[in-house]
This record gives structure tokens, C-alpha cells and sequence, in this order.
């Protein structure tokens, strides 16, 4: 028993240098993923909440969509490649048919990267083709999510972000090692007091071992997303003898050579009633079709199932015949599927959440900002460790370079990232009417409000900067339901407000964003101004004269 | 004398670098091999759902044995250990 408690003292030990060494490499950039991804948990609502009002009196409903559909694709043949027919219109989706068009050179998961069109009847029932401008806010923050903070999603971004997200998954298991010897003794002992570091020692330990399930699924499904592609192409060779390309064809039909008219799909509507037959419980919220007029052609039907773990971020979907209606695939309709398909949901639905409802989302929001939070402790405690105190009747000691130099970063880099996303939520309306290129607009707003707060943390200190930085988050933070405010009133004509509830909930949120920050700039200034000297967190006394 | 016995209680590490790159390398070939048992055991699974299992099964194996590498005294020893432990995975599914 006793040998054991030396031996796990003995791996704390070890695992300390482990933790500190992955945490203070990786832990900025996971704030910004961390602080994006819990904004990305509400994806949905900031898109609608972005776009300005469309013209939904163009909707096509279900019942005429065939001949949108047929009427399209003689327009624009290539179209039958991919589009979509959405179901629902929303305060931004006008038209029921839409399609994207990679650009030139693209990476495949680059979704800024593409061009949206839309095709719907004007009010004399002729055809129009229009490109779409859908807001890219919600993506260029998901981007922000998927490769920590840097402004594109590509092979070479990913691999950045999966080499953080490895050093997180180190970080986990090696803070897990450190607090195991005197786990029990310090959780029931959490030390609100004089001790201020251990105060936030034991607040550290304690979030980080309450949502250490959360950031266990969170770490392993990142590093999957990160290198996904480099394994299959490994096992291709290792495991699957090049066999793994027809492993992903297999379960679709073969190939029907027979020429296709897009004039003979089956009407939207005996799809649904296809799909309603199949599963009563399922709620269809968009068809995508692929290669119509290929000798593969399917519509994957898209939507949710309350009872269920979602498949994708998307929901989950049930692959059909676009001519004949025939069920062609149910491995990723919750209610029909293998175990074996269920194990695979269940991993990307514990990533994205998109399980349960409302409650989960909130629940994923809050472990997210925690994470973020994390940290920000991390390298808070990081600096306490190093700080250099001063003795009875001695001068003031002088603090290190390097602690003064990440406290300015920490506060910088993190208090930037909060900066730069509340701005460019509220640019989605600055930029309305005046701006084209719009995710250049986003990306602008976003690096320079980032970049401006890191150079003036750096100039200032930590200590001025935490105070001042907060304020600004505030402000901004705040500026995002003001921008609302002032198009609802219509003191700007350019803007909007719509009255739908999840686009209020981001204005709401704002608020109470705002008044948080608020908040924490308030009892940081407390400390800036009147805590102890020795600190790279006061301005009591400039701690470069302290050497008289 | 005692000083040399307490240095070895302790356990002189020789630094973690080396052993965190064993850990990093063989972890990740390692959990290849893991995903070829896993494809040898599994053929009544439909194909769709056993490769994505296993390309997912990568990566609680590699990443573990990345964590639990710096508990190698020397990085010699992780690379020799997980260099057996690679050769009898690989070996097993070779059979």
C-alpha cells in the first residue's frame, strides 16, 4: 500500500512536467477551439440570425417542386450532380431547390469555399437561377472551431489542428495522472481562502475531472477528425490490401447503365410517403440528390429522430431511388439500422451533439466555455508557479521575462478570440448591404480585432490588459444585440431583427454574454488595482523600478 | 551506496522525449495492427460499418499508448517493448 502511494507520487511527478509541457504548447489554441466550438453548438440560429430577411413568397411547395426540379436541370444540367430540396422555409431560405458549386481548386471540406445558388418560380411562374448569399458567419466560426483559430479548413490546417488535438488528449491523461495521489483528499477539500493559487489549483482539478467524460469524447473524435484521412489511407494499405475503396461502395446497387430522365424522378412527396411508411417517427427536413442522371443515382432523405442519436451533423437520412422510391440504404436511419451503425452515430452525436434537444445543446454550450476556461487556468497557474514573492523588508522582486511574457499572451490571445468573434458576429449586420466579398469581411474583422488585443497586451501587461480587454468583450459582446435593436427599431434601415425564437435566444445570449464580461472586468480590477504587489497581475507598483 | 539506491527508487527518467516519440510512432502502428485483429474477428459485420469501426478504433488505442509511454524509464525500452508488442500484434493477424 505503501509502495503504491510512492510509485503514483512518484508518475504525479513525472506526468506534472507531461501536463505543463502539452498544456502551455497547446492550450491557447484549444481555448479559441474550445471558446468557437461551444458558439458552434448553436450553429443553426447564428446562420438565421446573420441573414438578412428573404422573400419567402417565392417558396415552392412540396407538391410543385417536380417541376422546379425538372425545369432546373434542363436550365443546368450539371446541377443533377448534387442539390438539395428543402422542406421548410426560414426567415433566410427562400427557395425550396438549392445547389453549391465548389470553387476552383477547393478542398472538399472547405464550405466557405463554395457558391450557392437557389432556383424558385417568380410570380409569373417562370423559372429564375440566382446565386444565393447565405451568410458565412456560423461557418467561418465553425471554421474557427475545426482548425483552432486558423482561417481556412484544408488538408494541411487539419493536420495542425490534429497535432493539438493529440497534445489535448495528452494533456487529459496526464492531468488525470497528477491529481490521482490526493484526488480524494483535495475535491473534498475545496479551498476557498487566503491560498489564492491553490484556489485555483483545486478549481482547475475539479472542473476538469467533472467533464472529464465530455473532454475524453471531445479529444478522441478530434483527432479522428484531424487524420481520418491519413488512416484510411494507412489501413488501405496495412489492413484493407487496397480493397477500401469497394468496402464504401458495397451496400449501394449496381450500376444501371440506362439513360436517365429527369422528367421520370418520383415526385418529393412519394419520397416523404416512402420514408413516412418506413419510419412514422422520423421528420424529414431536406432530400439531397446526388448523380440523377448517373447510372447511380440516389436522394438521401434528410432529418431528425427525437428518440435517437443523430448520424451526422446534419441529422440522420435514409438513402432512396430517385426514380422508383425503392429504400436503397438504412444503415443511418436511427430506427433501422445495424448495432454496428448505431456505435458509429453514437461517435460523431457525442461530438456534435446532436442528440436530445434543446437541454443537451445548452448542457454542450456550457462544458464547452468550461473547456476554454480550463485552459485559460492552465496557464494562469502556469504563471502563480513562477511568481516570485516578495520577502519581509526586501524590495519588490523583479518577475520573470517569460511570466510576464505569457500572462500578456494568455490574456491576449484568449481575451482576442472572445474580442474578434463577438465583432464579427455583430459585423454580420455592420457589413449587410455594403460589403460583397462577405467572408473576407468576417475573416477581416475577426484577425485584426484578434491581432490588435495580442499587440496590446504585450504593450500594456497582463494586468492593464485583462481589465481593458474584458471591457471591450463586453462592448462588443453587447454590440451584437444592439445591432439587432437598432434594425428592429429601424434606426438603421440596412439592418434587421427577426422575431423567431432561436434568433432572439442569440440576441438574449449577447446580453447576458455582456454583462458577464462586465462582470469579470469588474473583479479583475479589483485585483489589478489593489492586490499584492509581487504580481504580474497588479500595477500597484511598476515592477521595473522595483530594483531600488 | 544510498544514494544510488534512492536515485533508482525514484526513477532517474532519462528525460520523456524519447519515450513520448516511441509512443507517438509505435502507438500509431500499433493501433493498426489492433484494427487488422479487429477486421480478422468481425467478417459477419457489414462492411460499410466494420472499416469505420475500425479506422475509429485507432484512436483510443494510439492515443493511450502514447499517454502511458513516458512511463518508460529509458526511451530504449519503449522503443523495444512496443517493437515486440507491434511484431506480436502483426504476427497474430499474419497467422
Amino acid at each position: 500500500m505503501v509502495l503504491q502511494r510512492a510509485r503514483l507520487n512518484q508518475w504525479a511527478r513525472l506526468y506534472k512536467g507531461v501536463h505543463t509541457w502539452a498544456g502551455i504548447v497547446a492550450g491557447m489554441a484549444l481555448f479559441i477551439a474550445f471558446y468557437a466550438g461551444a458558439l458552434t453548438v448553436f450553429k443553426a440560429p447564428l446562420e438565421r440570425w446573420a441573414s438578412p430577411p428573404a422573400n419567402t413568397s417565392a417558396w415552392v411547395d412540396v407538391a410543385d417542386t417536380p417541376a422546379l426540379i425538372q425545369q432546373t436541370l434542363v436550365q443546368d444540367p450539371a446541377v443533377a450532380d448534387e442539390f438539395f430540396v428543402h422542406l421548410h422555409p426560414l426567415e433566410h431560405r427562400p427557395a425550396a431547390m438549392a445547389w453549391m458549386v465548389a470553387a476552383e481548386g477547393a478542398d472538399e471540406h472547405d464550405q466557405l469555399a463554395q457558391v450557392h445558388y437557389q432556383s424558385f418560380f417568380d410570380g409569373d411562374g417562370e423559372l429564375v437561377i440566382e446565386q444565393a448569399s447565405p451568410s458565412p458567419l456560423a461557418e467561418f466560426l465553425d471554421v474557427l472551431h475545426r482548425v483552432v483559430g486558423l482561417p481556412f479548413d484544408t488538408e494541411y490546417t487539419r493536420w495542425v489542428m490534429g497535432i493539438f488535438a493529440v497534445l489535448y488528449a495528452l494533456a487529459l491523461f496526464s492531468g488525470l495522472v497528477v491529481v490521482l495521489p490526493t484526488f480524494a483528499k483535495d475535491i473534498l477539500s475545496f479551498r476557498l481562502g487566503k491560498n489564492r493559487k491553490r484556489m485555483w489549483l483545486d478549481a482547475h482539478n475539479v472542473v476538469g475531472i467533472v467533464s472529464l467524460p465530455f473532454h475524453l469524447i471531445i479529444a478522441l473524435t478530434a483527432v479522428g477528425f484531424a487524420f481520418h484521412d491519413g488512416i484510411y489511407m494507412a489501413q488501405d494499405k496495412v489492413v484493407h490490401d487496397g480493397t477500401l475503396i469497394q468496402s464504401f461502395r458495397s451496400g449501394l446497387p449496381a450500376p444501371d447503365p440506362s439513360p436517365k430522365e429527369p422528367a421520370d424522378l418520383l415526385p418529393p412527396a412519394k419520397i416523404l410517403a416512402q420514408v413516412e411508411a418506413l419510419a412514422p417517427e422520423f421528420e424529414p427536413t431536406m432530400l439531397q440528390y446526388l448523380r440523377v442522371t448517373s447510372p447511380m443515382p440516389a436522394v438521401r432523405v434528410w432529418g431528425n429522430d427525437q428518440q435517437a442519436m443523430g448520424a451526422r451533423a446534419w441529422g440522420s437520412f435514409a438513402i432512396l431511388h430517385p426514380y422508383s422510391g425503392e429504400v436503397l440504404n438504412t444503415d443511418y436511419l436511427p430506427s433501422h439500422q445495424e448495432a454496428s451503425f448505431t456505435a458509429i452515430n453514437t461517435i460523431f452525436s457525442l461530438h456534435f451533439v446532436t442528440f436530445g434537444g434543446t437541454l443537451e445543446k445548452w448542457i454542450y454550450f456550457i462544458l464547452g466555455l468550461a473547456g476554454a476556461w480550463l485552459f485559460y487556468t492552465g496557464n494562469l497557474l502556469w504563471v502563480e508557479s513562477r511568481r516570485r514573492s516578495q520577502k519581509p523588508r526586501q524590495p519588490l522582486p523583479v518577475q520573470r521575462g517569460n511570466v510576464r511574457w505569457l500572462a500578456s499572451t494568455t490574456v491576449g490571445v484568449c481575451l482576442g478570440a472572445v474580442c474578434g468573434m463577438s465583432a464579427t458576429i455583430a459585423a454580420a449586420k455592420w457589413m449587410h448591404g455594403w460589403v460583397d466579398n462577405l467572408i473576407l469581411g468576417h475573416q477581416l474583422v475577426y484577425y485584426v480585432t484578434f491581432f490588435l488585443a495580442i499587440a496590446w497586451a504585450l504593450t500594456v501587461g497582463a494586468a492593464k490588459a485583462s481589465v481593458q480587454l474584458l471591457w471591450v468583450a463586453a462592448a462588443l459582446t453587447l454590440s451584437i444585440a444592439a445591432s439587432s435593436l437598432l434594425g428592429w427599431a429601424g434606426w438603421v434601415p440596412a439592418w434587421w431583427s427577426h422575431g423567431s425564437l432561436a434568433t432572439l435566444g442569440v440576441d438574449a445570449m449577447a446580453v447576458m454574454g455582456a454583462a458577464c464580461f462586465g462582470l469579470m472586468a469588474m473583479s479583475t480590477a479589483k485585483r489589478v488595482y489593489s492586490g499584492s504587489a509581487d504580481s504580474v497581475w497588479t500595477i500597484g507598483k511598476p515592477a521595473v523600478t522595483a530594483t531600488d | 551506496m544510498a544514494n544510488t539506491r534512492s536515485d533508482s527508487r525514484q526513477g532517474s527518467h532519462s528525460g520523456w522525449l524519447g519515450q513520448g516519440l516511441a509512443g507517438l510512432i509505435l502507438g500509431f502502428t500499433l493501433a493498426l495492427g489492433v484494427s487488422k485483429l479487429f477486421m480478422l474477428m468481425t467478417p459477419e459485420m457489414v462492411q460499410t460499418a466494420r472499416v469505420q469501426l475500425a479506422m475509429w478504433m485507432v484512436m483510443p488505442v494510439w492515443l493511450t499508448v502514447f499517454a502511458v509511454s513516458f512511463l518508460w524509464r529509458r526511451a530504449l525500452h519503449a522503443w523495444v517493448m512496443l517493437g515486440i508488442l507491434n511484431l506480436a500484434v502483426f504476427g497474430l493477424a499474419a497467422i
